[in-house]
């Protein structure tokens, strides 16, 4: 099973541009919905997969293009606390030092349509702190992970143009 | 010229009147004079005097609220940065600050300069700044800026 996706909030932003939406997401991880953690990828739906899926929850299809290259692409930021406590995560070996991480939002894909393997949108978050030496890593990958959660809100543009 | 890109600019409704948000996309060149100063941070000519955004806004200004759009936590690779004080893979990125001189008094020039700092882990162990680079060649990074056009005009 994959980690729990809900939608906390999902509202028109108005002076963002036309039709821009912006969506609130809690993403959870359970015993009954358990995910992974992949180094240079983030938190995945499981072990060898891809980014948490939200498309049970914007089921729309949006723009995707990257922000450097228009105004029409989806951002996307950690709801703080972005400092995340480590043993709020369970099963999760990160192999970090210390009590606390940081999440960080790194990106989206998406695919609104059947073809390629679609729908989906997918969300990378990943998880830094210290390691050994001291050195600035991230986690290490782990395929177990079965507590924990975080919430995210995302900042994008529907194709349809509907307020959703 | 630093190389700055205004992603986009608009009206921000709903924090007041005439409030504005704006999407910079700040992307280091080797053509250009980039370097990182300690205690200030990114800049694109002269040594603590950040990156100045005046040419995307001529506008007068005021109460500037900064943030830098995620992923924060970046490569050290990615600006030039590895290979000095800063131990790891990774930096954080943080907004510190916007200086504006909104007007051209006493033969000044007017600037709207752009502060974003490097943070990471340092030897001791602890939490520390990156140090003085000079040259960077290569980087980018986008920050968001929420500003008061002080002439009411939606930009």
């Amino acid at each position: 099973m994959a980690p729990t996706v809900a939608l906390v909030r999902k509202s028109l932003m108005r002076g963002r541009g036309p039709q821009r939406v912006r969506a609130i997401v809690s993403v959870t991880f359970g015993a009954q919905q358990a995910g992974a953690y992949e180094a240079l990828k983030g938190f995945l739906d499981a072990a060898g997969g891809e980014g948490v899926d939200v498309q049970s929850v914007i089921f729309e299809p949006i723009m995707n293009i990257a922000v450097a290259n228009a105004g029409y692409g989806t951002v996307g930021s950690v709801i703080e606390p972005r400092l995340s406590l480590l043993s709020s995560w369970t099963g999760f070996t990160t192999n970090l030092l210390g009590t606390h991480g940081i999440l960080d939002f790194f990106k989206i894909e998406a695919n609104n349509y059947a073809a390629g393997g679609g729908p989906y949108k997918r969300i990378y978050v990943r998880l830094y702190g210290m390691k050994a030496g001291p050195l600035f890593e991230e986690a290490s990958t782990d395929a177990a992970l079965t507590g924990g959660s975080f919430q995210v809100e995302l900042e994008y543009t529907p194709c349809s143009g509907a307020e959703a | 010229m630093p190389d700055v890109t205004l992603i986009r600019k608009t009206y921000k409704r709903g924090r007041g009147p005439q409030r504005i948000r704006a999407l910079v996309w700040v992307h280091i060149e080797g053509a250009q004079a980039w370097g990182y100063d300690n205690g200030t941070g990114f800049y694109s000519t002269v040594a603590g005097e950040g990156v100045d955004l005046q040419t995307l806004f001529p506008e007068a200004v005021l109460n500037v609220k900064g943030d830098v759009v995620e992923p924060k936590v970046r490569a050290t690779t990615d600006f030039d940065l590895n290979g000095r004080t800063l131990l790891g893979t990774y930096c954080m990125l943080d907004f510190d600050n916007m200086a504006i001189a909104n007007y051209n008094v006493g033969g000044g020039t007017p600037y709207k300069r752009l502060y974003v700092r490097a943070y990471g882990i340092v030897a001791g162990p602890g939490w520390g700044e990156a140090p003085d680079a000079d040259p960077l060649t290569h980087g980018q990074f986008t920050v968001e800026l929420e500003f008061t056009s002080m002439s009411g005009a939606e930009g």
